[in-house]
This record gives structure tokens, sequence and C-alpha cells, in this order.
């Protein structure tokens, strides 16, 4: 994306969105719950592996993190994972402030950075030559946020987020935490396709009994309605 | 899930305020997680949810944030409601038609109402003439709330419905409830 900036170890690898998420998911052992915003990024979510800790976003473009938020306000013992795109988080610019200012210590924020709106034909978004993601989150609130510097350094901001806090763990890092990745990914779109019937499946959506309080941790949904 | 008694019986409503029907009823439901963009109406009402700590509540920069986060939390296992005026809810036909619906989100929401009965600002008048349209369009049940010995039973009963039928509702709280905003000053 800003390519100008001028320190190293910034988004100066272009990773692969799949790979990364696929690292992701694979470290994830404690029923995380996962956010996947709209287009490529539940799209690559799904195909990383189902998990029924995931939810799938479908049109609400930009409210990945407001719904990841939510998770974490209401299930505080569970580490949630919101993925994003930045297409998406320019729609919801100040969902970064919320974020900041609740301070969830069990929410980690994933953006997804490629500088274009890749799924309606990688149309550069306004931002992409301009703007500095990193810097917006941290001007926005969220101290901890920083650029994934290539696979390694993403698995290891990954795992510090995951240490960072927990049911019984206080580690004395600030809660929101922001990592972004530079990325661009071509060569899974029609696996998307294809599998955008499995996300999608026509079995009709099975409900929860109606008058139950929703408790339990299992109230993620598995999958989305048809 | 109590039906609310006795709420026949206007007398015993006489010394609640609109906004402390709001609150109490939203207690009794055990909505604990209220999002909202204000509005010079709700003042009141977000000033006592502030102040009382059973409720999660906080501003949001935009109201369809604030209908991501309670459908989140809804999936997550907490009740939540959102609280917004008129132009606002005219910002949220697609995240209505796209996460709260076919979710089967209960989104819950309170409309100040502008726009109508001696409204001062001409844009509030015309995007007001929105609102029930989209409500209509989308087949989701909303009531315009006028009166304060009805309010409760349709706040309580619309809350109960939203939830135990997972759809949205939007409850439309009336001038004539709440004595809207004037031009006075």
């Amino acid at each position: 994306m800003n390519t100008q900036a001028t320190p190293p170890a910034r988004n100066t690898k272009v990773m692969n969105r799949f790979d990364l998420t696929s690292k992701l998911v694979a470290k994830l052992k404690h029923e995380e719950a996962v956010i996947g915003g709209i287009g490529n990024t539940n799209f690559d979510l799904w195909a990383a592996g189902h998990r029924p800790q995931n939810f799938y976003m479908l049109g609400s473009m930009g409210l990945a993190l407001p719904i990841a938020l939510g998770v974490a306000l209401a299930q505080p013992k569970r580490r949630i994972f919101a993925l994003e795109g930045d297409g998406s988080l320019l729609m919801q610019l100040g969902c970064l402030s919320t974020i900041a200012t609740l301070k969830p210590q069990n929410l980690t924020i994933v953006v997804m950075d490629n500088g274009i709106y890749q799924i309606t034909g990688a149309q550069p978004t306004p931002a992409s030559g301009v703007a500095d993601i990193v810097a917006i989150a941290i001007g926005s609130g969220l101290a901890n946020s920083a650029w994934a510097a290539d696979e390694e350094d993403f698995e290891r901001l990954i795992e510090q987020s995951m240490t960072a806090s927990g049911p019984s763990q206080h580690a004395p890092i600030s809660p929101s935490m922001m990592f972004l990745s530079s990325i661009m990914t071509m060569r899974y779109i029609w696996n998307y396709i294809l599998n955008l019937k499995k996300i999608f499946p026509s079995e009709p959506l099975t409900r929860s009994s109606p008058i139950s309080k929703p408790t339990s941790a299992k109230r993620c949904r598995q999958s989305p309605p048809s | 899930m109590a039906v609310v008694e006795g709420l026949t019986s206007p007398q015993s409503l006489n010394e609640k305020s609109w906004h402390d029907v709001v609150l109490q009823t939203l207690k009794r439901n055990e909505i604990r997680l209220v999002p909202y963009v204000p509005d010079r109406v709700l003042t009141a009402l977000i000033k006592n949810i502030h102040a009382d700590p059973y409720f999660t509540t906080f501003p949001t920069a935009r109201e369809e944030e604030a209908v991501g986060i309670v459908s989140g939390a809804w999936m997550g296992g907490m009740r939540g409601a959102v609280l917004m005026q008129t132009s606002g809810f005219a910002t949220l036909a697609n995240v209505l038609a796209s996460l709260a619906i076919p979710y089967q989100i209960p989104l819950i929401m309170f409309v100040s109402e502008r726009g109508t009965l001696g409204e001062f600002n001409y844009g509030q008048s015309l995007v007001c003439r929105t609102m029930r349209p989209v409500l209509d369009s989308l087949a989701m049940e909303h009531h315009t709330a006028t009166r304060l010995d009805e309010f409760e039973f349709i706040v309580d009963r619309s809350i109960k419905q939203a939830i135990t039928t997972q759809a949205p509702v939007a409850l439309i709280l009336s001038p004539l409830l709440t004595g809207g905003k004037t031009f006075d000053k």
C-alpha cells in the first residue's frame, strides 16, 4: 500500500492472504471465534477449513470489526479474531475508536491490506496511494498496531496476541491489537466461487430453541442461513 | 420472559416517564448492551442507562456499527438494543437486509422520530418519509409509540417477539410520546 513509507519491516513484503489465513487457523486450539469480513476474507476463512466458531459475514461491508467487538463483549473469556480487508475497513473507520475506547482484552484484528477492491475487479481504493492504515489505527487509539513484516512476523504477532490476555492471564500489553499484512492473492478465486455453495447450504437453517436464553459459547452459528 | 402484568391499567404507569419505561423494560428482558448514536430526545434515557451499572452502553460512530455490535453480541449470547434517531435509521437499509434479517438477529431498535409534528429541519422532514417504507419493504415489524399508557406493553411485547422469532423490530418514538425536539432554543 503505502510504499513510500520509510521504515523497513513495514508492509514491504507481498504475502498470500490464503496462506496467512491458514497459518492463523492452524494456531486456533481453544475454540477461538473468527469473524470473516465481506468477500475474500471470509472466503479464505472457509477455504482454510470450516470451524463452528467461524462467522462468515454476507453483505454488511465494514461490519466485521463491530460484529467481532460484540462477540468479544458477550464472551470475554473467548479470544476473538476479526479478519477484515482494507476497503471494508475504510467504510467503518469510526469503529476503530469505539474498540479503542472499550479496550476489549480478547479481540485481535487482522486487516488484509491489498490496496484494492479485489472482488469487484481490483480497482484501487481511495486510500491505496496515500493512506497508512496502521497510522490510522494508532491515531484512532489502537496504540498496539503494527505491520506484519513477513509470514514469520505475522505468526509471531498472532501468537503474541493469543498470550496477551485471557481468562487467567494478564499480560501488560494493550488489549486491542491490529496486525496488518500486505497481501496479494489471485489464485484462489475459483475456489471461492465453489466454496460459496458450501457457505450457503441448501438445507434450511436450524433455529435454536426460541425461548432459551442464548448463553452457551456454541451460540455462534455453524453456518449462515440459506 | 414473563409477560408484563397490569398493562391495561394506565394509572399504574402514571408516575413513569417514557424513558423510565424503556430502561426498566430493557432490564426485565435482560438486554444489557446498548450502543447508540445520540439524539436530543434520547438524552435522559442515555444518561440513565449510563448511570445504571446493569448496562454496557457506549456511543458508536455510525448506527450500522451499533447494529454490527449487537449482532455479534447476540451470537455470543448477550442481548442488545440500539438507540438512534430517524436520520440514523435511514443509513441502515443495507445492514438490515444483509445482516439482521438473513442472519436472524433479534435487533431491537429505538428510533427517536424526527421530521414530523413540528419539525424545523427540512432535511429531517424529508428523510423521515423513508423510514416506514423501508421497514415495510423489508416486511419488518415496527410500531410507532405515541401514548405512555400503552408504551410498556408495546416495548415489552416487541422485545419478546423479536427474541422468540429471531427477527428485528423498530420501535419508533413519536413526539407524541417524547415531546420531540423543538426549535425553542
